[in-house]
């Protein structure tokens, strides 16, 4: 069979999962970067403790395979009492493994705006969170952004992992079609040119974003 | 309880290392050969070895392993789970290294370059003698780093079967209803596994970098 | 919002009068300002020259506590800061940031806000002013740093000359009594510092109280009154331009002086 006509009559069941990948990817970045930012923003907090809660959330969600991360919630949950959808347990994993890396970009941004930025904020009497909030948050966000638009990218990829705990993403529907019909390679390799071709459109988008934003540090 | 799970789950530890290990090894070896290509003087090499590289990153892993897995047999390619998941895992890693190689590349000034092509040194001899050991040795963080990573998607391997930890754990949690700690367990496994090779890497960090100093 | 700033003292009328007494500073044991007193009138103009390392910078960095004192006490345009002990309360920080503007010496504008924004947020965020008010104040000290057309601009597209005219336009925008300048032409080729000190000249000739830690000798003698000489973290002299510059009396300052000049 022409492969194209048999990808072609395969992407009707493909394209919800897709939808169901781009829902877990958006929502585990929606919740994940605003958390990693917590994160970050706590542990250069002067609070002992609040330096150990993000130090701990932090270090399970990066040093923690996320497909370990994905099962532990998915096993201990329903123990605790918390029955929750697989998609809903896909995303808690996802966004606490979104949240402790951003955090390290948000941290590294934040350590990078020069010293004297804050001086001139508090001299221009921009002090505690409103200094923080026009002078140095910007500045970081800035240079956190292109490390964080390429964490984007990985977390759709990483979206795939939900195929594990039955999320009905793309994995999972490539893994029906291929259990149906055995054209493993072939409906694989349409999953992989999916992904691949998304991949490439959300980079290419990262690089514009690059442009964009640092067109106010152009000389001319 | 903990003891239970912990020499269970642990059986697994030797497969995880050896799958990373291998496919860091491989595709390792296949970086060289990309980043390589990836400078040759014909053309369509270098095309043909920049999209692998680019490419090759653009997949998510387990979809890497499934299309092997499950896809290859269609071509009567019968592979045993560890050879698959090895297979898989050094297509990424070749391509990661080769990144990592072309930046450790990139940040040798050309004056060394310039330096030994004024000494008559032959082009094999610089990369050789000047250039690689440089290289090597700015890029050993971030292979180690690598390696690391490459760890943590190794678990992926138990999605086809591999019997590392993952899937030590996966079983555990099933038989014993302790799921959390049994997770845990395995969880604390990469880690500890993490922590060694990183203080391994800074010691050999440290002493390339007495012996060299590069800048 | 007139000129309630916090403080828990009457609103007198602020004059740009500094006050410093005892002013000491240690990292630890080391002790890197000792009993610095000085006293400056409303509208005047005083230089503090001296070698790296003598502590100029840390001194007038504690004026506005971006460094915190050991130890003396702080007095300018109605703010009072007694240092030592525990820091003061922030109704005072703010009181003493308020009444000084400062120059650094690198510029330090903000880098992603216009050149209209850098001048206005502050006036907004702390004076309250609406963005008309802000950027009619804002539009007059561009007019008075020569750079009314600049508005629109990002730093990064100014050269470090323009940027620093409008470091001291931000700075200004706040109404301060005294302006403090830290080396504000020591990152500038010397004839695009030119440009910057005009302004200074300027603004010291419209009776501004000023501070400068400066290396550029000539505005130290013609433009300011005083010139305080510094050496390891202490006063060597202090005493009006001219003779200072002629006739140093401490034998220190002749050799800096000497230096400096022979170059």
């Amino acid at each position: 069979m022409d492969i194209l006509t048999q990808w072609l009559g395969w992407l009707p069941n493909l394209t919800p999962g897709l939808f169901v990948s781009l829902q877990l990817t958006g929502l585990s970045l929606l919740f994940g970067f605003p958390l990693g930012l917590l994160f970050a923003v706590m542990a250069a907090a002067k609070l002992a403790p609040l330096q150990w809660i993000s130090f701990f959330f932090v270090e399970i969600g990066r040093g923690l395979p996320a497909l370990v991360l994905l099962y532990l919630l998915y096993f201990s949950l329903p123990d605790a009492g918390i029955t929750l959808t697989s998609l809903t347990t896909a995303i808690i994993a996802l966004t606490w493994n979104t949240g402790a890396y951003a955090s390290e970009y948000f941290r590294a941004g934040l350590a990078a705006v020069p010293l004297g930025q804050k001086e001139a904020a508090l001299t221009s009497g921009l002090r505690g969170w409103t200094g923080f909030r026009f002078i140095i948050l910007p500045q970081a966000l800035r240079i956190s952004t292109p490390p964080l638009a390429g964490l984007a990218v990985l977390v759709f990829q990483g979206s795939a992992l939900a195929f594990v705990i039955a999320v009905p993403e793309l994995m999972s529907k490539a893994f029906e079609i291929g259990s149906i019909t055995f054209e493993y390679l072939s409906v694989y390799t349409l999953t992989a040119v999916i992904y691949g071709s998304l991949t490439l459109v959300f980079l290419g988008l990262v690089r514009l974003l690059e442009q964009r934003l640092g067109r106010h540090l152009q000389r001319n | 309880m903990i003891t239970q799970l912990l020499t269970s789950i642990a059986q697994g530890v030797g497969l995880t290392l050896y799958v990373t290990g291998a496919s860091l090894l491989i595709g390792g070896v296949i970086g060289l050969v990309l980043v390589g290509a990836a400078r040759s003087p014909i053309a369509i090499i270098r095309t043909i070895a920049t999209l692998y590289i680019n490419f090759v990153r653009v997949i998510p892993p387990i979809t890497w392993l499934f299309l092997i897995y499950f896809g290859l047999p269609q071509y009567s390619l019968r592979l045993s789970t560890i050879q698959a998941a090895i297979i898989g895992f050094s297509i990424i890693a070749s391509a990661f290294m080769a990144e990592i190689y072309r930046s450790g590349l990139l940040s040798i000034p050309d004056g060394q370059r310039e330096a030994a092509h004024a000494l008559g040194l032959s082009p094999v001899t610089t990369v050789a003698h000047i250039i690689t050991p440089q290289a090597f040795r700015v890029a050993l963080p971030a292979i180690a780093t690598y390696g690391i990573g490459l760890l943590k998607d190794s678990a992926l391997a138990s999605t086809i079967g591999v019997r590392e930890i993952t899937y030590y754990a996966q079983q555990s949690a099933k038989q014993t209803h302790e799921g959390l700690l049994s997770f845990v367990v395995a969880g604390a496994l990469y880690i500890v596994i993490s922590l060694v090779v990183a203080l391994v890497a800074r010691r050999v960090d440290l002493t390339l970098r007495r012996k060299i100093g590069v800048a | 919002m007139g000129l309630s700033f916090g403080t828990k003292a009457p609103p007198t009328a602020l004059s740009g009068t500094v006050e410093v007494s005892g002013l000491g500073k240690r990292y630890g044991v080391v002790q890197v300002l000792s009993d610095v007193n000085l006293s400056m009138a409303e509208g005047e103009v005083v230089s503090i020259i001296g070698p790296s390392g003598a502590g100029k910078s840390t001194f007038l960095r504690c004026l506005n506590y971006l460094e915190t004192p050991s130890e003396g006490t702080i007095a300018i345009g109605g703010a009072h800061v007694v240092a030592g002990g525990k820091l003061p309360d922030k109704a005072s920080l703010d009181h003493l940031r308020r009444v000084t503007g400062m120059v650094f010496q690198s510029f330090n504008l903000f880098p992603h806000l216009t050149v209209m924004e850098n001048i206005t947020l502050p006036q907004r965020k702390v004076l309250g002013s609406s963005k008309e008010q802000a950027e009619e104040v804002a539009n007059k000290l561009l007019k008075r740093v020569g750079l009314p057309e600049k508005a629109m601009a990002y730093p990064a597209r100014l050269s470090g000359g323009q940027q620093q005219r409008i470091a001291i336009a931000r700075a200004l925008a706040l109404s301060p009594k005294v302006m403090l300048f830290d080396e504000p032409t020591s990152a500038l080729d010397p004839e695009i510092g030119l440009e910057v000190l005009a302004v200074m000249r300027d603004l010291a000739d419209e009776g501004m109280t000023m501070l400068v830690v400066t290396h550029e000798m000539h505005f130290a003698r013609d433009v300011s009154n005083r010139i305080m000489v510094m050496g390891n973290g202490g006063v060597l002299e202090i005493g009006p331009s001219e003779q200072v510059m002629s006739d140093p009396q401490n034998e220190r300052t002749r050799q800096f002086l000497k230096a400096v000049l022979d170059r």
